[in-house]
Order: structure tokens, then sequence, then C-alpha cells
């Protein structure tokens, strides 16, 4: 019995070894570790657990670089990673909520590296960072690290999660948003000024000698870092209104002490440089900030990288944004093409699937309106140089237009530029134009032509007009490849109409090729110093001579006039060329209302200029009449009081006439005996700048008109 | 407790201190002892009910024939006394309800709006009766103050009956014994691999955060990051550790039968319970102190930035005021104040409350030093330094770079306000002065001749710690004589010697401020042994912990005891939510009222119609309400013993605040002790 019971069980242990042995191999097998034979090692390889890793981008290494820490903890959390995960999540809200800020960054990174995987806690938790913490901050240095951090945060996530065109998107939003449009974004944009800069090199102890400020080495700082400076020095921040309702403005320095202490104050900030030796760029790319994408195109030059420094010319957050925005584009579908190169319009694809898996569509915005971020990035770029001066290749005087008393040098010191608008918009043009050729939105006649006869076929087949209507192809007509091919050419151009439609693509060319233009550049070179010359009282009568070169007379028209003339009525360079041949309004009604702006701003100009003069006119004459009058002016004494009396009585009267305005250089009409402005606009404007309260709109081609987005003063 | 601010403590404004043990906030006798009679007291009785029935309910001749000797004169006598005051107790509620009810009807309220009126005393209640005691006033009738005292009384008779077995054979425990017995364990417990494996873990994760979560902090807070990381970490690991070896332990001697080779020696059954519990408490305790040096050691030798050592390594040693606010006008030169409670901004965490700010504002927040022994230690430093760190809210953008402006009024109690010119006078005449030293000197010397320090337009941002340095004559002319009560500066929470009032001067802007947001720094400790002193914390937790576990594994397998163990103690964490639950004061109600909106696709805020379902639903949410209060009261305050806030921070933690959680520490771990003497004295081991 005992020999029976043992032999069952040696049987029983070399069955299980067997098995054991046989499950082993068939796990090399489907795990893919060993070689297989040629004959079966194309489907075996096909089906291994490796294979299938590699092909569907499922390995931890595929997805994108690797974060050893967090796997290790995620090991050991083994099965219990879920619900760290919530309580931390959970966490994180509480010490939002009770502002404990170093440890809501803390717990953020935490659930972020349990869960690296998953793009949407990465979207929500650096875009919380980014807005919701920052705009906490008082202190700006404070703001700033935090809105730092949000993009800090996505970029990493985006190193773990490659391939992502919404987190590419997103980062580069975020730089567009907070350092273009966001309040407080002077101070914001110095600040990344600042972390593009060596500390070395900033370090405000340099610029002082015995406590007070080195000229030599300040203007030696001046030289080199020109956009950093003017920006501080003239551009205006309105911070509220005082009681009488007049804006309350600042400037970031006033005098060279201030730039130094605006250094002193921000020394420490989230910066390109290694925390060791601070002279050379920190090698890990996420570490830096601004961060930016691999070096991923060809011309190291064109898009900023991590790799090389950034000068004063290029430490633009818009920048950044831009190199984000094309890199993002790496990673979405491409816009199929015709034999001739050009995009074919078309609406976003349905359940697509990269057989790479290397490209994917974002969760948002619609391509197309994803497809155009470097080209809108690049508009910014050009406007930020416009509005803060840097229009052409002139260099900008430091004491320009400035009191002897408030001048930083004692000589004139002229700064060259380091960027430009014109050059800017040159490239806006360009690259609105490739990504109008590339998507099919900016189609030539011709080529539009081509489509509404291709399109004709099925069209008539239907009984509608070409571009009328959209619908599935019928299963009938797929067989007949001439009423596919009308078929996909009526789609196209259905698709294209929306596309124009949302992008507002013909405004931007518009705009882009408007601006690149010499005669423009001048215009605004001539207002931005008209409105420089303007703040202070002594050189106004410059500023009046620049805004009637650039504004003119009703009798005399200026330079704006001829731009109006070129660029905005029907003989668009653009429409000539035989491009855009629908009428661009958003882009006319932009221009438009910005002409009626500067032309109120240059008739309160007038005003006040004149003012002076106007009530001692005003005063005289009606003293006059009161000595003339009966028994008026019997005595010396009497007359002198009348004038203070009315002095008094008439200056408020003379400043209560806001909402009236003479008539302007374009209050008239055109050459062609059309209105300048039509009333609509000028209503519009008015009620833009608070001169009048916001009422019913007289009847006009367009009920509400899109809010101006920034070019021009203001 | 947690850190909003930089360099500033947020302290549980209700936070017990040592005369909240014994007496109530009106100075009438009460407090955390009486509360404590009445819970311990309940379980008691409960326990007492449970052990009189099984007694009695045994029909075995051989036990009924010792009953007398289970049952003893003193608990009987005890016990009966027990239920006496229970009974008068439960007279005095019956009172109070007749009362409650009778004061409804006089004012006319229906039964909806008398609901709306208890939920609102179930929310803020103890809040609002607080606050009067602390004016003095105890807003209570006297059958409700009495039926609070009989309670504690019943429970007090209860709990003695009940530990009267425990304190006899207390006496015959031998220290000599435990300690062999912990000595054991702990030989035991070192030899479990376990242990070694946890604190491998430990010292590769206590190396600074920086290395795991690379620019997770700003420079300033690398060192609270990484203290915060290192106390959870090691909270963690060391809880766990501390589950595993007590929760088995006693279950395992069992399982082995190696307990009867201790048993069958002349051993009290409670001496291997205490020797259990000593043995890992001694081996963990080991433990801490080795990774509490080691955490410091990665701190003092690793990369530190500056501002971060500036910031938190230290120890503060601080003097706190007393909040209130007040809206302040002159009229006729004449100060006339109003009390109010400062503006909720709307911010959803409301801690700290809001003064508006402009030249013209009539709001201060003022700050009053009523204890002149913590101002003579003050009086003793060349400057005091006053640290303050505050919130900002702001309604306007405001100027770029450039904070909000703060103006601090100091006076003391002998401040005339007839010499308002004069003082200006020479105050102006001071700053004047281009010369520091001599203009330091100066306003000193005005300082203590009129009792008064002004400090005006001092610019701040928010989440940043400023200083000020109070001229130290200031603080003498305050203690330099010894005033009569009523010359004191009179405040709604007490008579002060010193007072800070706090105006924003900053137009259309707000200043958020909270009582510990303001103090006087005395000194600064040593952070090393204030980082010993906040491991502390964590000791207590370990011992609560295997307190539990052992206190369960007496009766309860392993896998139990260590569940057990560690659901009261995660639960501690969850006090606040599960006290809004038991108080039906959460949003969404209980957990059957939840279940009913989320299977009708409800909203948790939205009123529900009152059908049979709801009906059953709601009064099932009262039966769990009332087990979850019950439940409530044996969950360990886990969160009291955390004080790793204080190392970041960097506040010194005080040795009479370490008594005093010593203290609650003995009063929990108490009834587990009885428990677990009735528990393992029931056990059948030798059988």
């Amino acid at each position: 019995m005992e020999m029976i019971s043992h032999h069952s069980s040696g049987r029983r242990k070399l069955v299980y070894i067997s098995i054991m042995i046989a499950l082993l191999a068939v796990t090399i097998v489907a795990r893919g570790v060993v070689a297989m034979p040629s004959g079966v090692k194309d489907t075996a390889g096909h089906w291994s657990i490796q294979q299938q890793s590699e092909r569907l981008e499922l390995s931890e290494m595929s997805q994108g670089d690797v974060e050893l820490s967090g796997a290790a903890v995620r090991l050991l959390l083994t099965g219990s990673r879920g619900i760290v995960v919530c309580g931390l999540w959970i966490s994180a809200q509480e010490k939002q909520k009770r502002q404990e800020w170093n440890e809501l960054d803390l717990t953020v990174k935490s659930v972020l590296k349990l869960q690296p995987h998953f793009i949407i806690p990465w979207l929500f938790q650096s875009w919380n960072l980014a807005y919701n913490v920052s705009v906490q901050m008082d202190n700006l240095n404070d703001m700033y690290y935090y809105i730092a951090r949000g993009i800090g945060l996505l970029a990493e996530g985006e190193s773990i999660n490659r391939n992502s065109p919404d987190m590419r998107y997103e980062i580069a939003f975020y730089y567009q948003n907070k350092f273009s449009v966001s309040d407080k974004v002077t101070t914001l944009r110095c600040l990344l000024q600042l972390s593009c800069i060596p500390k070395e090199e900033r370090d405000y102890r340099k610029l002082l000698k015995g406590g007070e400020v080195d000229t030599v080495a300040f203007q030696a700082f001046c030289e080199k870092h020109p956009q950093l400076i003017r920006r501080m020095r003239e551009t205006l921040i309105r911070y509220g209104r005082d009681e009488q309702g007049e804006d309350l403005i600042m400037y970031l320095a006033v005098k060279p002490r201030d730039v130094v202490d605006f250094l002193r104050d921000n020394e420490v900030l989230p910066n390109r440089f290694n925390e060791i030796n601070p002279r050379v760029l920190e090698t890990n790319r996420l570490k830096q900030f601004p961060v930016l994408p691999p070096a991923f195109y060809t011309g190291e030059a064109e898009e900023l990288n991590p790799n090389r420094p950034i000068g004063d010319g290029e430490a633009s957050a818009l920048r950044a944004a831009r190199a984000w925005f094309r890199y993002a584009n790496e990673v979405v579908p491409e816009n199929p093409k015709d034999s001739q190169e050009v995009g074919i319009p078309g609406f976003s694809p349905v359940n697509y699937r990269d057989p790479e898996r290397k490209r994917r569509m974002p969760r948002r915005p619609m391509l197309i309106i994803f497809r155009q971020g470097p080209a809108r990035a690049q508009t910014y770029v050009a406007e930020q140089l416009s509005k803060e001066g840097w229009i052409d290749r002139s260099p900008w005087n430091v004491d320009e237009f400035v009191d002897v008393g408030q001048r930083w040098f004692k000589n004139q010191i002229e700064i060259k530029p380091t960027a430009n608008a014109q050059e800017e918009w040159e490239r806006a043009y360009k690259k609105w134009w490739d990504h109008g050729r590339d998507t099919g939105l900016n189609l030539t006649t011709a080529e539009l032509h081509a489509y509404q006869r291709r399109a004709e076929l099925y069209a008539n087949k239907y009984g509608f007009r070409v571009g009328e209507r959209l619908e599935p192809l019928r299963p009938s007509d797929q067989r007949d490849p001439a009423l596919k091919d009308s078929y996909e050419a009526n789609t196209a151009l259905i698709a294209r109409a929306r596309n124009l439609h949302v992008t507002n693509y013909e405004s931007f060319l518009h705009q882009a090729d408007a601006e690149k233009d010499p005669l423009m550049a001048r215009a605004r070179k001539l207002l931005f110093e008209a409105e420089r010359a303007y703040r202070n009282p002594i050189t106004r009568s410059e500023s009046v001579d620049k805004y009637l070169q650039v504004l003119g007379t009703q009798e005399k028209m200026g330079l704006w006039g001829e731009l109006l003339l070129k660029h905005f009525r029907t003989r668009s360079p653009l429409q000539k060329d035989g491009l855009l041949q629908t009428a661009s309004s958003g882009q006319k009604e932009k221009i438009l209302e910005e002409t009626y702006e500067y032309q109120i701003r240059f008739m309160r100009l007038i005003r006040d200029y004149n003012r002076p003069k106007l009530q001692l006119a005003n005063l005289t004459l009606f003293d006059i009449l009161r000595a003339g009058s009966p028994g008026g002016a019997a005595s010396a004494y009497h007359l002198a009081t009348c004038d203070r009396l009315l002095q008094t009585l008439n200056l408020p009267a003379l400043n209560a006439v806001d909402p009236f305005f003479p008539p302007g250089p374009f209050d008239g009409v055109d050459p062609d005996n059309n209105l300048w402005v039509p009333d609509v606009v000028k209503m519009q404007v008015r009620m833009n700048m608070g001169l009048i309260k916001s009422q019913p709109m007289p009847s006009g081609p367009r009920g509400a008109l899109p809010k101006r987005p920034g070019v021009g003063p203001g | 407790m947690a850190s909003p601010l930089l360099g500033v403590m947020e302290y549980d404004p209700n936070a017990p201190s040592w005369k909240d043990v014994f007496f109530e906030r009106d100075g009438s006798i009460g407090g955390l002892a009486q509360s404590w009679l009445q819970d311990a007291g309940g379980f008691a009785a409960v326990g007492l009910l449970v052990w009189v029935i099984y007694v009695l309910a045994t029909p075995s001749p051989a036990v009924a024939g010792s009953r007398r000797k289970l049952i003893s004169k003193f608990m009987a006598v005890t016990g009966v006394l027990a239920l006496i005051t229970y009974l008068v107790w439960a007279g005095f509620v019956v009172t109070t309800n007749i009362e409650k009810k009778q004061r409804y009807e006089a004012a006319g309220v229906t039964s909806e709006q008398q609901q709306q009126i208890e939920k609102q005393e179930r929310e803020q209640g103890k809040q609002r009766l607080r606050e009067k005691m602390e004016q003095g006033v105890d807003p209570r009738s006297f059958a409700e103050r009495w039926r609070e005292r009989t309670l504690a009384i019943a429970g007090l008779f209860a709990l003695l009956a009940v530990c009267e077995p425990f304190f006899l054979d207390f006496a015959r425990l031998r220290w000599r014994r435990i300690f062999a017995l912990a000595k054991l364990s702990f030989k035991e417990a070192v030899r479990r691999r376990v242990v070694w494996v946890f604190l491998l873990f430990l010292i590769v994760i206590l190396f600074p955060t920086s290395w795991f979560l690379p620019r997770s902090a700003k420079p300033e807070d690398a060192l609270k990051a990484t203290i915060n990381v290192n106390s959870t970490l090691m909270t963690v690991m060391l809880i766990a550790t501390a589950l595993l070896l007590a929760g088995f332990s006693i279950p395992t001697d069992v399982k082995n039968q190696t307990i009867h080779t201790i048993v069958t020696k002349p051993v009290e059954r409670f001496e291997v319970v205490m020797g259990r519990f000593l043995g890992y408490l001694t081996l963990l305790t080991i433990a801490l102190v080795a990774l509490t040096g080691v955490s410091l050691l990665f701190i003092f030798t690793s990369n530190i930035s500056p501002k971060a050592i500036e910031e938190s390594r230290k120890a503060r040693v601080v003097v706190y005021g007393k909040l209130e606010f007040l809206k302040e006008r002159f009229q006729n030169r004449q100060r006339e104040s109003k009390a109010f409670e400062g503006i909720d901004v709307g911010k959803e965490y409301s801690y700290r409350h809001f003064i508006a700010g402009g030249p013209l504002t009539t709001h201060r927040a003022i700050w009053s030093f009523t204890d002149p022994s913590e101002l003579k230690r003050l009086a003793e430093l060349p400057a005091v330094p006053m640290q303050f760190a505050f919130d900002v809210y702001r309604t306007t953008k405001g100027v770029e770079n450039k904070g909000i402006e703060c103006t601090f009024e100091m006076t003391t109690w002998k401040w005339d306000a007839a010499r308002e010119d004069e003082y200006v006078k020479e105050y102006s005449a001071a700053n004047q002065k281009s010369n520091d030293v001599e203009k330091a000197e100066l306003l000193n010397a005005i300082a203590e001749k009129y009792g008064r320090y002004d400090h005006k337009n001092f610019p701040i941002h928010d989440y940043h710690t400023y200083t000020l340095n109070v001229p130290t004559g200031l603080i003498r002319n305050a203690i330099s004589e010894s005033p009569a009560t009523e010359s004191l500066l009179k405040n709604q929470r007490g008579s002060a010697y010193l007072q800070i009032k706090l105006k924003c001067e900053s137009p259309s802007q707000f200043i958020g401020v909270a009582e510990y947001d303001l103090y006087f720094l005395e000194s600064e400790g040593n952070f090393w042994l204030n980082y010993f002193k906040g491991a502390i914390g964590l000791w207590c937790r370990l011992a609560i912990v295997i307190g539990l576990a052992v206190a369960a594994s007496t009766y309860l397998a392993g896998v139990v005891s260590f569940l057990i163990a560690l659901f009261l103690f995660l639960g501690g964490y969850f006090q606040d939510f599960l006290r809004s639950v038991a108080s039906d004061t959460n949003v969404g109600g209980g957990p059957f009222e939840s279940f009913h909106r989320l299977v009708k696709g409800q909203t948790s805020a939205g009123e529900l119609d009152k059908t049979p379902t709801v009906q059953a639903s709601l009064f099932g949410d009262e039966i769990y309400r009332w087990l979850l209060n019950r439940f409530l009261n044996v969950v360990p305050d886990a969160e009291r013993f955390t004080w790793s806030n204080y190392l970041v921070q960097g506040f010194s933690i005080r040795p009479d605040f370490i008594l005093l959680n010593l203290l609650f520490l003995v009063a929990y771990m108490l009834p587990w002790a009885v428990l677990a003497y009735y528990l393992m004295r029931s056990r059948e081991i030798a059988a």
C-alpha cells in the first residue's frame, strides 16, 4: 500500500514538473523572448507579446520616456494603485481649497507619477497650476513660478506620452495665452526674458557701483537686452481709474534703478540654466524654462530649441508657442494633397487610425484650427513686436520724447533692434500662405473652377447647386468613378467654405499681407511715435505732426488713407493675384475700427493740445461781451471777477464734450465717394471706448462686430 | 492642521489646552474629562451589562458557584449607583426635551422649522456654545447643564465597576515578568524579516524628495517638501510594520501553541498583553529614533537652498495674541469701536477673515497680548521681532510688482489718547533721522515713553513671511507696572497689556488674517531637537496602533485583528467626514439617502419628496448615524498626533503640548487596556 502511494506521489510530481516545463516553453514562445526558426518566425513573432507590444506601442519605452522612480512606486503599490491615486487626488483638491500650494504641487506630482499614461490628469493639473493656482499669487514672481510649473508639468507628461497632439497643443496654448492676453502680461514677459538670460549676466550687483547705478554697465546691459529694457521703460500699464475716471498708468521702469531693483527682486526664478553651473544650459530639457520641444526639424535656427541659447530678439513665449504648435502638427493626420501638391480641402477625418501609430486626431480644437497654430502664433509674434515699438529695422532712441531730467543717459543712445515686426509679418504672411496651400483654403481661381467643374456632374444628377448640399455617397454611386470624383469635389468645396468660415483664414492672410507693406510699417511707426510723444507735454506738437502725417485731414489724405485704399478696398493685391475670391470682411472691419479709434484719439489730442488757446479765446470773448453789455464793466475790478468766475464755470463745460467730436479725417468719403468708416463701426468703437453706453445697433450689414484683437493703439 | 502660508502655523482654533481638560471655557467644572467619562463610561456600562448577563445566564454549577467571585460587592454597588445615575440622567433628558418643546411652541415654530433649527444646532451649536462660554456666559439651562454632569457621573460609576478587577489585578503585575515577555516579543519581531524589509525600503525613500520628485517645490519650499514626504512615508511604513507585528502576535502564539508554555507559568494573563505591547513598542521606538536620525542626517547633508534653510530649518518659539475684528472710526477726536466678525470674501476655505482696505477704512484686525509673563520674556530681547504672513484678496489689479500696504498701530494699556499730538510730533521727528541707529534708539525711547509704536505703509504679498522689529521699549512700557484689571485694554476676549492694530491702506484690496498669522518671535530653538520632538507624534500613533492590534488579537484571529486596528486607525484620518455624516451635516445625507438619490438620479442638494421610500431611507440613516456616533467614540484622533506641520513651518513644539497629547493618548488607551484584560481573561487558552 505504501509502495503504491509512493509511486503515485512520484508520478504526480513528474506530471507537475512536465506541465511547468511545457508552460514555461509556451510562455517563452508567446512572449517572443527567443528567436524562432524561419518557418514559424513570422506567424509566431507577429502574435508574440513582445512584437504586439512594440507594434501597438504598449510598452513603457514605446510610449515615451521611462520614469524609473514612478515605475518602482507603481510596482510597490501592486493592486492598490487606484485607491492611492483616488486618495491623492482628493487630497490635492483639499490642499488647493486650503491654499497649501507647495503641498498641492507635490501631491499632484505624485498622482501623475502613479498614472503617467492618463492624459487627462496631466492636462487638468497643469491647467490648474498655470491658471487657477497662479492667479492666487499676489507676487508676480510667484505667479510666474506657478505658470512655469503648469507648463513644465505638461511638458513632462508629454515626454512620457509621446505623440500626444493634445498635450503639445495645450503647452503651446498656455504659452500663447498666459503671455499675450492674460493680466499683468508686461511683467510676465519680462520675467520670461530673464529666464533666458544666464544668471551671471542678469546679476544686479554688476550694474551697481558704490550703491549707485553704473551707467556704463547699465548701457551695455540695455544694448544687449533692448526688448526687455524697452518693454520696462515704454510699455504703458493701466491698473485702474482714479476718482475722476482717468486711467491710472505706470511703467515698470521710470529710472535705471527700477531696472536694477527688478533684477534684484527676480533674481531667483525658473530658468534655462544648470543649477550647479548656471553658465551652461541645463542638459535635461524638461528642467529648463521656457521648456521647449526637442529639435525636431532640420533647420536649427528656425525654431527655439533646448540646445541653443535664446537671445533678446527671440526670448518670447510666443516663439515658444510657435515651436510647440509646430511640434504638435507633426503628430496629427496629414492633409491629403492632389497631384500638384496642393492640399485638398476636407473635413476632420472620422475614426482615423494611423497604421504606424505616429499620428493621432486631437481631442480639440477641430483639426483645421489645430493646423493653423504656428501661423497664428507667428502673427502674435509680429503684433507684439509692433506694439512694443520694434516696427522696422530702425534703432531705438532710449531717451526720445523724454524730458532732460528723466533721461537715462547723458548722450543720445540708439540701440539696434534684435527683431522687428516687419520681418516677422513677412514670415507670418509666408506661414499663412503655406498653411492655406497645404490645407486647400487658399486656392487660385483656376483651381477653384476646376473643383466646381468636377462637382457639377454630381450636383446636376441630384438637382442642387454646386457646394450646396452635403450628403453621404450613395452605394450605387460608388461604383461610378466619375460620379465618385464629382462627389468628392463637391464635398471639398463645402469643406473649404466651412473651414474658411471657422478659421477666419482670409482675414489673417490679408492682415499679414497689409502689415508687411513698408508703407504700413511707416504708418505704424509714426503712430507709435505720436503716442510716445503725446505722453510728454513738451513734445505734443511733434505728436500732432506725426498724427497728421498718418491720418491726414479731410482735405488731404494721409498715409492711412492710402493704406486703406490699397489693402482694404476692392483693389486688394491678393484679389488681383486671383486668390481669395471672397471678400475678407473680418479684416476690413477690424482695420476700420482701428482707423476710427485712431481718429478719436487724434481728435482728443487736438482738443487737449488746443485747449489753453480755446479757453483763452473763450474767456476773452466772454469778457468783451460782458464789458460791452450795459453797466457790465464799469470797473476793472468787476471785469477781473468775471474772468475768474468764467474760468471756474467754463472748465468743466469744456471737459464735458467727450461724446462730441468735430469731423475728423475719416468722417467724410473716400475718392470713390464711399464712406471711409460706416456709422455702425463708429458706434461700435465709441461703445468699446466707453464714450457712449451700449444701445441697440442701427441696422447695417452686420449685427455684432468682432472685438478688435489688439493691433493698434490701446 | 494645515499650512497654507509660509512661516505661519494654522492651528485648530478650538484646540484644547490644559485648562480645557477639567474646566469649561467659562471656568466651570467639566471639560474634556467630563466628555471622556461620558464616552468611556457609556462603553463601560454596556460592558458591565454584558458581563452581568453573561454571569447570570451561565447555567453551569461550577460557574454559578463562582458568580459571587465574578461580580464583587464593589462592582455590584457601583453598578447600581451607575444605574440610578443613568435614570436621573434620563430624567434630565426628558426635562430638557419638554423645555425645548415649550420654547418652540411659545415661539410658534413649525415642525419643519424645528428640524431646520436642530440641523443648524448640530452644525454650529458646539462652536456657538464655546464662543459664548469664552465670554463668560453659559446659555444652557440648569437641566441641560446637569444632564451633561449626571451622564459623566454615571459613566464614572460604570467605569469604577468595570475597572475594579482590572485595577486589583494590576497590583499583581510584576515589571520583571513583563520585561521578560517584552524582551521575548522584541527578539521574535527582530527574527521576523518583515521588519527589516520595511526598514530597508524606508532608508531608501528617506533621501531628499528632490531626488524622486525633482522640481516639485519652489526652492524655498524644498525642505518643507522633504519633511512632508519623509513624515508621510515613515508613518505609512512604520504603521504597516506595527500592524503586522502586533496583529498577528498572540494569534500566532495560540496557533503554534507556544502560548501554553507561558500561561502555564505563574504569569498574569494581562502581563502577556503588556509584554507584547511594550516589546513591539520598544522595537518600533528604536526604529523610529534611528530613522529620524537618518532622515535628519540627509537633511543636514543634502544640498538645500539657503532660502529653504532660512524659511524652515528652525524652531521658532513664539508668543501669540488673541484676535478680534473692529470697525473703528473717529468722532470728534474720539475713537468709536464696534466689534464684527471680519469679512468673508467668498473663499471656499474660511479659516481667515478679511478686512477692507483704504485710507479711510474703519476695519481693523486687533491682536491682544494678555499674558504679562510672556511679555516679560520678550522685554529681555534687544529688539522684538514681530513676524506675520497674511492672505491678500484683490478686487482690482493694483500696481504691478507692488504689495498691499499695511499699517500697524501698537499700543499698551498705558497709552493716553490725549497725548496723541505730542506723540505724533515726536514720532515724525524721529522718523526724519537719517542715521538708522539713532532713529531706532529714538523710536525705542518714544515707544517706552508713550506706550505706542506705529509702523506705516508696510508693503506685503501673500504667501510670504515678513519680520518687523518692534522696539523693546514698547514691551517694557506694557509691563513696567502692575495695573489694576480695569485699567487694562478691554476687548471681547479679555484684558490686554498690549494690542496691535492692523489696517490695510490699499484701497479696494482686502487682507485676510487669522489669530496665528501674527506673533512675536521669542527665540529660535534647536531644529534637530524639534525634529525628534516631532517624531513623538508618530510614536503616539504607533502606540495606538500596537495597542489596538494587541487588544483585538487577544480574542480575534490575526487577520481580523490587523484589519480592525487598520480600520479604526484610518478612521482617525477621516474624522471630519465621519462627524459630518454622523451629525447629518454632509451634502447628500446618509448612505440610504445617498443610495436613493443615486438610483433616482437626483442631485445631492435637491429637496426630496416625502414618499414612503424616502421616509424609510431617512429612518435607516437615523439608525446608521446613531451607530456611527458610537463608532466615532472608539476611533482614535490620529490627526491630533500629526505634528509634522510644526517641523515644516519651523515652529518649536512646546513641552506642555507634548504632555497634553500624551495624556490624551493614555486616556484613549485605557479603555482598550481594560477590554484586552477582560478578553484575555475570558479566553480559554489552556483548555
